[in-house]
């Protein structure tokens, strides 16, 4: 019995010290908590009471050039990403919170150049047959991306900027596609697509292949206060698009998130990110 | 004595239970990729399909540096890295080693640390899937030697198998410059390759 206790104690120990050596690296989950009823596009509902909140890291942009090295600050601004999520059975709603000075959502319908505040969200799109990569997915493996631009926020803008066009002063032409913003988008985009959120739904298989999605499917509602951007994506769980992210009751899918500091003059790739995390539906 | 095994076991369970790398304690946290093991730097992960991740078996550090794994050809060292010797024991007033520290403290700390240690400023938002190397603790670039550290940074860490942050930095540095950084990046750990080239 004596022996049976040395090999017992013995085999639990080499149990432990073998989990030692290998270095792992360690994600999060965020999850959406299951409620009734309509969910809250404001960001200050206290229905967001419900929701367990979780921190992200987040660091500068560096993988691709321009590398967020380059702004005023010599990194990125933003570092850390608060997030909750609900959601009733047929819509899923997230808000994401973050640290920022000032707002720089104001000047969009100013004919000067500006940087927008922004922030992010990105699964891997349908279709994809492997993980993307986390810095907006690669060939073969794309990503849907719901990124929320804070001069949205203005109903004249809103009105005034239909699908496609930005702020002037950024779009160029090459090969037939126009470059906006740091969004490709058609030559001539359809002029009934109107904006009717703050949030545009995209798709990439790469960096600087951002593109928009014909179907725009994604609500949203940014406020800003006490030095603090809180917003809110609202989307229906179950979506026609064929390239939208699938998200399903009793899911779990990867989750990435990205942030803009338009004080720090942060655009397009210059930006806070995040690398996977977990995204799970309860 | 049953229940001096039954005391036993439950003493070990809770120790495994609190143990930083046990998988019954991550809570809220979770291993979302086994990664690059410092004992044994052929251990990485292998991603089946989406979320679905695994660990498999993937090319040694040889076989990556001899061509095995990513086919680039053979790395040609230059004179002046064969010549510096053990790099733990270089001068440090080396000017190839102190172009090195300059050029490493301006970009490759920003994640991987002044020390080397993985803990640089940048880290925290790329813990997944495969954190900034350790370079004092790293297997990689011990038994994989210096052309193991040239194709990590002249590549990055994008493709497979380390889906990783890590930039290629072919485009930033010259030839020389990335020799440079290499030095210094093992002097400032404290390692050397494990087949020191020779002239």
């Amino acid at each position: 019995m004596r022996r049976l206790f040395g090999f017992v104690l013995a085999g639990a120990l080499l149990g432990l010290f073998s989990m030692v050596p290998v270095v792992q690296g360690e994600g999060f989950t965020v999850a959406s908590k299951s409620v009734s009823g309509d969910l809250p596009l404001d960001p200050r509902s206290s229905e967001w009471d419900k929701a367990k909140s979780v921190t992200i890291p987040l660091s500068s942009q560096i993988i691709f050039t321009p590398r967020a090295i380059v702004t005023p600050l010599g990194r990125s601004s933003v570092r850390q990403v608060d997030v909750k999520s609900l959601n009733n059975g047929t819509q899923i709603a997230i808000r994401l919170e973050w640290p920022d000075q000032t707002d720089n959502s104001g000047k969009i319908l100013e004919d000067t150049p500006y940087f927008r505040d922004a922030a992010a969200i990105q699964f891997p799109a349908t279709g994809g047959k492997e993980q993307p990569y986390f810095g907006m997915g690669h060939q073969g493996a794309p990503v849907n991306i719901w990124q929320w631009k804070s001069e949205l926020q203005n109903d004249q803008a809103l009105r005034a900027l239909p699908l496609g066009d930005s702020y002037a002063g950024t779009s160029s032409s090459i090969n037939g596609r126009n470059w906006y913003d740091g969004l490709w988008t058609p030559l001539n985009p359809p002029q009934d697509k109107e904006r009717k959120s703050p949030v545009e739904d995209l798709i990439a298989v790469g960096f600087s292949t951002l593109s928009l999605q014909d179907s725009q499917d994604v609500m949203g509602k940014g406020v800003y206060g006490a030095g603090m951007w809180s917003v809110v994506f609202l989307r229906d769980l179950q979506t026609k698009d064929k390239e939208d992210a699938v998200l399903k009751k009793g899911g779990t899918v990867p989750v990435a998130f990205a942030v803009w500091d338009g004080s720090n003059e942060e655009r397009d790739g210059l930006k806070s990110i995040s690398t996977w995390h977990e995204f799970k539906v309860e | 004595m049953n229940g001096r095994i039954g005391f036993v076991l439950m003493l070990l369970f809770f120790v495994l239970l609190l143990s930083p790398h046990s998988p019954l304690s991550a809570g809220e946290k979770h291993a979302v990729t086994p990664l690059e093991a410092d004992v044994d730097p052929g251990l990485v992960p292998e991603i089946l399909g989406m979320g679905a991740v695994t660990t498999s078996r993937i090319p040694t550090p040889s076989q990556y540096s001899a061509g095995l794994f990513v086919p680039v050809g053979k790395v040609a060292i230059p004179q002046f890295v064969v010549k510096a010797g053990d790099p733990r024991t270089a001068s440090d007033t080396n000017p190839n080693f102190k172009a090195g520290r300059e050029l490493y403290n301006n970009t490759c700390a920003r994640c991987h640390g002044v020390r080397g240690d993985g803990k640089g400023p940048e880290a925290d938002g790329f813990q997944t899937p495969l954190p900034p190397a350790n370079f004092m603790t790293s297997g990689g670039l011990v038994a994989g030697g210096y052309e193991y550290a040239y194709k990590r940074l002249d590549e990055g860490g994008r493709g497979a198998p380390f889906f990783s942050a890590m930039p290629s930095w072919r485009y930033d540095f010259t030839e020389t410059q990335k020799w440079q950084i290499i030095l210094y990046l093992y002097k400032n750990a404290g390692i050397a390759p494990q087949n020191l080239p020779k002239s």
